[in-house]
């Protein structure tokens, strides 16, 4: 509670000091200083500094020198002006709630009930705008170009990175091009290497065929020269004497062809001659065998004949055959010596013992038999018969005697018949013994031509002492075979010759001699010329390798060249700017992040101011009904007061009649009552603790039951709230309602100034 | 098998001179406890050149305790060469540890591993020209500080500081099986072709942001291949820790607040005030009471009260204190860190606009 106020200097006041108690009336007319001393009050509670409305309006009226203070000093410039002059002091007689900055006055209600004097929906709005994602604010500009510009330096900072990706496989390529250049290098040494072995080796194998080659030359020189000597030897066979060979040959050919007709028609001769000797010696057989017959026949006869005359007697001679034969060994013993030629003595036997045999032939060789006919003719016919068939073998037909001497007489005939055969026989016998004389002497003849004919050929041979035709082509074929090969050699000699570019064999063989001399033997074994074009094949293909190596060598060179400078040229700076972009786009991702934390803290916040606007709507529910609860006490409850929400427009007072009004359509009291209500209730909230109001002429419009309430309410307010009350007022009614109303009422009455 | 150990970036200053040896004592406890055959520290082991010239002696003493059988081999990295001027760095004696400096690198072999030790310069572009000999048998490691460019991206804090690009490609071309890199404060490791390249992040809490649990590489040779390679954490490094307190109505809630985190000795620990408060004089104070309560039980402790706005009448505000009223709520529901921060940024954005506001009317 305020004790005291001193005024040292304050408009006409000097040195005067005014005791308060918790129920204070200054009283006094017009122009007694009251104002003053209200101002005097504010002055105090408040202390308005600088160039507030409040404070110049002060020191224009009171002046920079004014001086007044309270007691005790804690409520020296304790309250904030505007609470004061807007809430606490209720001045001039007709109340109002002073809206200074909105015209939405329950805002500034809720402002200076709650938030000494801020607005929270205000400070919500700025959190908001702050935490909007719209685009037109600063913020959100700002990070706009931030979230650029960290695009742009993150795409440097990759278009960094990946240039040093590629400049680091470069080098790794540079490596991998240096290793392959050595490689090739590599591959190129050893391919020389072998390309010169190799033309090493083909110069030695060339030689070496040289080598041979010439002494292959040399040795055709001799063999030339053996075969001339050669055929010198035998110039004979250089004259071809194959015609007189071949007519010689012809000739004798000819003779024998004629002696070998010749020997064919003496055999053919000898043969006819045979064949004639034959029938000669058959038809001698046959006329024997006949005159035997007719002998038989004949005796037969003569027997007939003779039985019919005489008997008939006959001897008759047979051979003894194993006699004959043993004469025969007999014989052929006997001529044994005289075969073999030995002694004499075996000669004399020899001839003893065929003497022996012809004896015993012809003595003991033959059985001689004499027959006797003593039977009359029929039995001389029947025997003649019987034995003629004996004799025989055949059997006469005729039975008769005189068929039976026809028939024999047939026989005797017969006999004759064969005579003169075998004499015919004997005359062709002749003949062909003669014809055989004249063939024999023919191919006599003829052999002897077919002689004298080979003998020619023989004595021609000898004259080249040969044995045969055969040989004479075997010599003259060698023979030309021989000078057919000289003749090659001879010709391959003279190509060689003009090779060497000498003429004459002599020379060439000087020449070679020479070459031989001149080189040395090869350490390689000569080849044959398809090992040597294998070789040169191989030797070729190896020189063009090594000319494609070499090219690409020199490619990789060239590449190894630039890669090298490209990488020395721009690696090493790469991670100096890659760090700098780094901590730059590090600083623009801290400011982003800084920006959107911001925003959220700062939508955190607006969120909580927008639970603490939603907690005051609750409390000025309260105070609405707090209000009307005042209101009801000082207009005795004729009228109600209708704010279902705390809002200028909702306010609403509903007289007796029931008619509801708007506080603009309000008259002058009840307005004045329904404000009076507001101004304390909102003055009670508003303060915590000790509290104050200041009333200068507050009830100027009410009548005197209103009042008496708004006194009544205020003293409940005074004694429930430990509000301090100070009254200032000219009206001596207002003093007596106050003296009646309060319990302890400190009174001062003014008086004008300068006269008290 | 053999054994070494990557780390990196130890940073060893004087103005941290107690727990940067502390850390080092740690890896050197590490190497001794592996028996490791090499260690390799991969650049920035001072934290500047004065640095390493005024620590090498005590350095060298604490390298002594290394095992008999460790070679150690390190490279300079951008910090021995800040403020070095043209002072060599050559002369700097750090005793057990080989203290390569040949250019364009450094070749050790050592139990059968062919280091190729590349201390830092001012641009690797030349790296196309480095003659690198024909590979062995032995495996092939390549030391290295500065930035793997164009692969992955290793945050803006350590790019704004003075770096240099390492393009991944100068591993293969050394034929490497593992990259030993520095520089990058935060753990890495990428597969490459035939290289797993490697940041084992800072061996220590250096700057603010060096959230994860700090460590080195532990790597494992079978003939001449990397067989295994795991990550060892050093405790006595500690964690850099963030935390958020959003001042509200009443401000000494925040200490409170800060009273339920368990911190360890070594760590970073920095406190982000953010909110509205009556006056400076009370921020000021908060700030007092934070440091004193939270200071001596951390190796480092800042606050950072950028976002601490002062706004007289501010607790009386029925608007803030229906806003923070809201706003508490869903700060308790809140899972997610991006949700937090969220949170976390509207409350720093409505709060500012009451002020505003009210600053206006005023
Ligand atoms: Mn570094």
């Amino acid at each position: 509670m305020i004790t005291k106020l001193h005024l040292e200097s304050f408009g006409l006041y000097r040195e005067v000091s005014f005791d308060l108690g918790p129920v204070t009336a200054f009283v006094g007319p017009n122009e007694s200083g009251k104002t003053t001393l209200f101002h005097a009050l504010l002055d105090c509670l408040c202390r308005p500094r600088g160039a507030s409305t409040h404070a110049r309006a002060l020191q224009s009226r009171y002046g920079k020198l004014r001086s007044c203070t309270v007691e005790p000093p804690d409520w020296d410039g304790a309250i904030p002006v505007e609470e004061f002059t807007e809430l606490l002091a209720i001045d001039s007689g007709a109340i109002t709630l002073n809206v200074s900055e909105n015209s939405d006055w329950m805002q500034a209600v809720k402002a200076n009930l709650f938030s000494g004097g801020i607005d929270p929906s205000a400070i919500t709005r700025d959190l908001r705008r702050e935490a909007s994602e719209n685009k037109t604010y600063a913020h959100m500009k700002r990070l706009k170009e931030l979230q650029s510009r960290l695009e742009s330096l993150e795409q440097e900072r990759d278009r960094l990175s990946a240039r040093r990706a590629e400049i680091l496989g470069g080098e790794r390529r540079l490596q991998q091009q240096t290793r392959e250049h050595e490689e090739l290098e590599n591959t190129l040494r050893k391919l020389q290497q072998d390309h010169t072995r190799l033309e090493k080796h083909l110069a030695a194998q060339s030689a070496a065929m040289e080598r041979r080659r010439a002494r292959a030359l040399l040795a055709k020189i001799e063999t030339v020269e053996e075969l001339e000597r050669e055929l010198e030897l035998r110039a004979a066979f250089s004259e071809d004497a194959e015609p007189q060979l071949a007519a010689l040959e012809t000739g004798m050919e000819n003779t024998r062809s004629h002696r070998e007709h010749a020997v064919v028609a003496h055999e053919h001769r000898r043969a006819e001659r045979e064949t004639a000797l034959r029938a000669h010696r058959s038809a001698e057989h046959a006329a024997a065998a006949q005159q035997q017959l007719a002998e038989a026949a004949k005796s037969l006869r003569r027997n007939l004949e003779h039985s019919r005359a005489a008997p008939i007697t006959r001897t008759k001679r047979r051979p003894r055959p194993l006699v004959l034969a043993a004469a025969g060994v007999l014989l052929a013993t006997a001529a044994v010596p005289f075969l073999v030629l030995t002694a004499p003595e075996s000669l004399v036997v020899g001839a003893a013992l065929a003497a022996g045999a012809l004896i015993l032939g012809g003595f003991a060789g033959f059985e001689q038999t004499v027959e006797h006919d003593n039977t009359p003719v029929e039995n001389a016919l029947r025997r003649a018969r019987d034995e003629w068939q004996r004799e025989t073998g055949e059997q006469l037909s005729a039975e008769s005697y005189e068929g039976l001497i026809s028939a024999l007489t047939g026989v005797e005939s017969k006999a004759a018949a064969a005579r003169d055969e075998l004499q015919r026989r004997g005359d062709e016998l002749q003949d062909q013994e003669h014809k055989l004389t004249e063939a024999r002497a023919a191919e006599q003849t003829a052999r002897r031509t077919a002689e004298a004919a080979q003998q020619e050929l023989n004595d021609w041979l000898a004259r080249y002492g040969l044995a045969g035709t055969r040989e004479y082509h075997n010599a003259r074929a060698e023979y030309r075979s021989r000078r057919q090969r000289r003749d090659e050699l001879t010709r391959e000699l003279h190509q060689a010759a003009d090779q060497y570019g000498c003429t004459g064999r002599s020379a060439l063989r000087g020449e070679l001699a020479r070459l031989l001399e001149r080189t040395t033997e090869a350490e390689v074994e000569p080849k044959d010329n398809e090992a040597l074009r294998r070789t040169e094949s191989r030797r070729a293909q190896l020189a063009q390798e090594i000319e494609q190596l070499r090219a690409r060598r020199d490619a990789a060179a060239a590449e190894i060249a630039e890669l090298r400078g490209t990488v020395k040229g721009s690696l090493g700076e790469i991670p100096e700017q890659l760090l700098d972009l780094e901590t730059r786009i590090a600083r623009l991702d801290r400011e982003i992040g800084e920006l959107n934390d911001a925003r959220e803290a700062a939508a955190i916040a607006a969120e909580i101011f927008e639970e603490l606007g939603a907690d005051f709507d609750h409390v000025l529910e309260d105070l609405a009904r707090d209000i009307q609860a005042r209101f009801g006490a000082i207009t005795g409850n004729e009228r109600r007061l209708s704010l279902p929400k705390l809002a200028v427009d909702a306010a609403e007072v509903i007289d007796a009649g029931g008619t509801a009004r708007p506080p603009a359509q309000l008259s002058k009291g009840t307005l004045d009552a329904f404000l009076l209500a507001a101004r304390i209730a909102l003055a009670l909230q508003a303060r915590d603790g000790e509290g104050i109001l200041v009333l200068d002429e507050p009830f100027q419009s009410l009548d005197t039951e209103r009042t008496l309430g708004a006194l009544k309410l205020l003293e409940h307010v005074h004694r429930e709230n430990n509000v301090q009350l100070l009254f200032f007022t000219k009206d001596e009614r207002l003093l007596d309602a106050c003296t009646a109303v309060f319990a302890e009422l400190r009174i001062h009455r003014l008086q004008l100034v300068g006269r008290a | 098998m053999r054994k070494a150990i990557h780390a990196a970036d130890l940073h060893v200053s004087r103005s941290e001179q107690q727990y940067s040896f502390a850390v080092f004592d740690e890896l050197i406890e590490l190497c001794r406890r592996n028996e490791v055959d090499l260690l390799l520290l991969a650049g920035d082991l001072f934290d500047s050149y004065p640095d390493a010239v005024a620590l090498a002696p005590e350095l060298r003493e604490h390298a002594a305790a290394l095992p008999e059988a460790c070679r150690a081999v390190a490279i300079p990295g951008n910090h021995e060469e800040l403020l070095r001027g043209e002072e060599p760095l050559e002369t700097i004696d750090l005793g057990r540890i080989a203290w390569a400096t040949g250019s364009p690198f450094q070749r050790y072999t050592v139990c059968g591993i062919d280091l190729f030790a590349v201390p830092f310069r001012s641009s690797y572009a030349d790296y196309l020209t480095w003659e690198i000999p024909a590979a062995g048998e032995d495996p092939r490691i390549v030391m290295m500080h500065g930035t793997l460019a164009g692969m992955w991206f290793s945050g803006l804090e350590e790019t704004e500081e003075s770096t240099v690009a390492i393009d991944p490609d100068v591993f293969g071309r050394i034929g490497a099986s593992y990259a030993a890199l520095g520089h990058i404060h935060s753990a890495h490791t990428e597969e490459l072709e035939g290289c797993t390249a490697c940041y084992p992040g800072s061996a220590r809490v250096w700057r603010r942001g060096e959230n994860d649990l700090r460590a080195v590489q532990l790597l494992e040779f079978q003939g001449t291949a990397l067989t295994r390679h795991e990550r060892l954490t050093l405790t006595s490094a500690g964690r850099y820790r963030h935390l958020e307190l959003p001042v509200g109505i009443d401000p000494g809630k925040v200490l409170t607040h800060v009273d339920e985190h368990v911190f360890d000795s070594a760590d970073f620990v920095e406190l982000a005030l953010s909110g509205l408060i009556e006056t400076q004089a009370q921020s000021a104070q908060l700030v007092r009471k934070l440091q004193h309560r939270l200071g001596p039980r951390v190796r480092r402790l800042e606050i950072d009260t950028e976002h601490l706005e002062p706004l007289s009448g501010f607790a009386a505000l029925p608007l803030a204190r229906h806003f923070l009223e809201h706003w508490n709520r869903r700060w308790q529901h809140a899972a997610s860190p991006r949700e937090k921060d969220l949170l976390l940024e509207a409350r720093r954005n409505a709060l500012t606009k009451i002020k505003h506001r009210v600053e206006g009317r005023r």
